[in-house]
């Protein structure tokens, strides 16, 4: 079973249990015993929809996160991905031994640090990204930093990193979440 | 149990690689750069294993300055090659050091001929190989000391 089939029968199981659990409250406040007939007449019922609420939440959450991580990844949060996010993928994908989504986080990481304040971490993240496969994610993302780059030398490193980068469609992967 | 000492910046990809030794009860120490190291590695006696990333930043934010020793290793390629130098040649040290980079296979010579014991390739590499190759070079050296 795979991790996100873990999660979904855990999702269900959850909410099968405050259902049977919202049921029997609602019929032990009315009064009513929950073996009399009356309670068990529409014992299905309101079982089910509460189960399909929450069911329905849940999943919708698991949208937003996806959704979340698409737009964190292309740019547009990233901030709130690189310090709060990835280190959760990461562990995930550690966890599940997904070796390319590691390499994909991998990237991300070198990704973040070519665009940090720090020229030494800056540094790191462009003679990283020269030795990696290359993909069309981190062409566009030297290609951004060449134009941002005021040092000299790490200019020349940049278009060193770039140099490598000729065929960078061949390597490209879809995204790991 | 066994200490390891960890040099490498980027913390997260070291906690997810780790884990799996972390529960097995073993005392993971990290250094986030070649300054941070140069201290840590003074002490290589404490450690078990010692594990270098050899691209690696020379100072990061929370070192305060630069220093002369570490501040030569500019010289070299890659810091982490200046570190190994420094371990092997001034420290003389004398426990099991894994190398782990992405670019671990050009230069897994010039690391071997350092005297590094084992040689990974960082990119698509998975926390039981990490754990595999830490009993590798502890059994090994264990078994030499005996002999």
């Amino acid at each position: 079973m795979t991790p996100e089939n873990r999660l979904l029968v855990a999702f269900i199981t959850i909410a099968l249990v405050l259902s049977i659990t919202s049921v029997g409250c609602r019929s032990q406040s009315s009064g009513q015993s929950s073996t009399s007939a009356p309670a068990n007449q529409g014992f299905l019922q309101p079982f089910l929809k509460d189960a399909f609420v929450l069911l329905g939440a849940l999943l919708s959450i698991e949208k937003i996160l996806r959704a979340l991580i698409s737009s964190a990844r292309s740019g547009r949060i990233r901030l709130f991905y690189t310090q709060h996010l990835l280190p959760f993928l990461i562990s995930r994908a550690y966890e599940r031994e997904d070796v390319k989504a590691i390499n994909r986080y991998l990237e991300d990481i070198n990704i973040d640090k070519i665009t940090s304040k720090d020229e030494n971490k800056r540094k790191i993240g462009i003679k990283q990204l020269a030795v990696m496969p290359a993909t069309k994610r981190s062409f566009q993302a030297l290609a951004m930093a060449l134009n941002q780059e005021k040092s000299k030398h790490l200019r020349a490193e940049i278009v060193r990193a770039l140099s490598f980068h000729v065929d960078y469609g061949s390597n490209d992967q879809p995204d790991p979440v | 149990m066994p200490k390891i000492l960890w040099i490498e910046d980027d913390y997260y990809h070291v906690k997810g690689l780790f884990r799996r030794l972390e529960k097995e009860g073993y005392t993971i120490l990290y250094a986030t750069s070649a300054n941070e190291a140069y201290y840590k590695v003074q002490d290589w006696q404490t450690y078990d294993v010692i594990v270098v990333d050899v691209i690696l930043p020379l100072r990061d934010q929370r070192d305060n300055e630069l220093l002369p020793e570490v501040e030569n290793w500019k010289q070299e390629e890659y810091a982490g090659i200046g570190l190994l130098k420094y371990m092997y040649r001034e420290l003389r040290i004398e426990v099991p050091v894994i190398a782990l980079s992405v670019v671990a296979n050009k230069l897994a010579g010039t690391l071997e001929a350092l005297g590094v014991d084992e040689v990974l390739l960082k990119r698509g590499i998975l926390p039981r190989q990490v754990q595999e190759t830490v009993h590798e070079v502890l059994e090994r050296r264990h078994h030499d000391t005996r002999e």
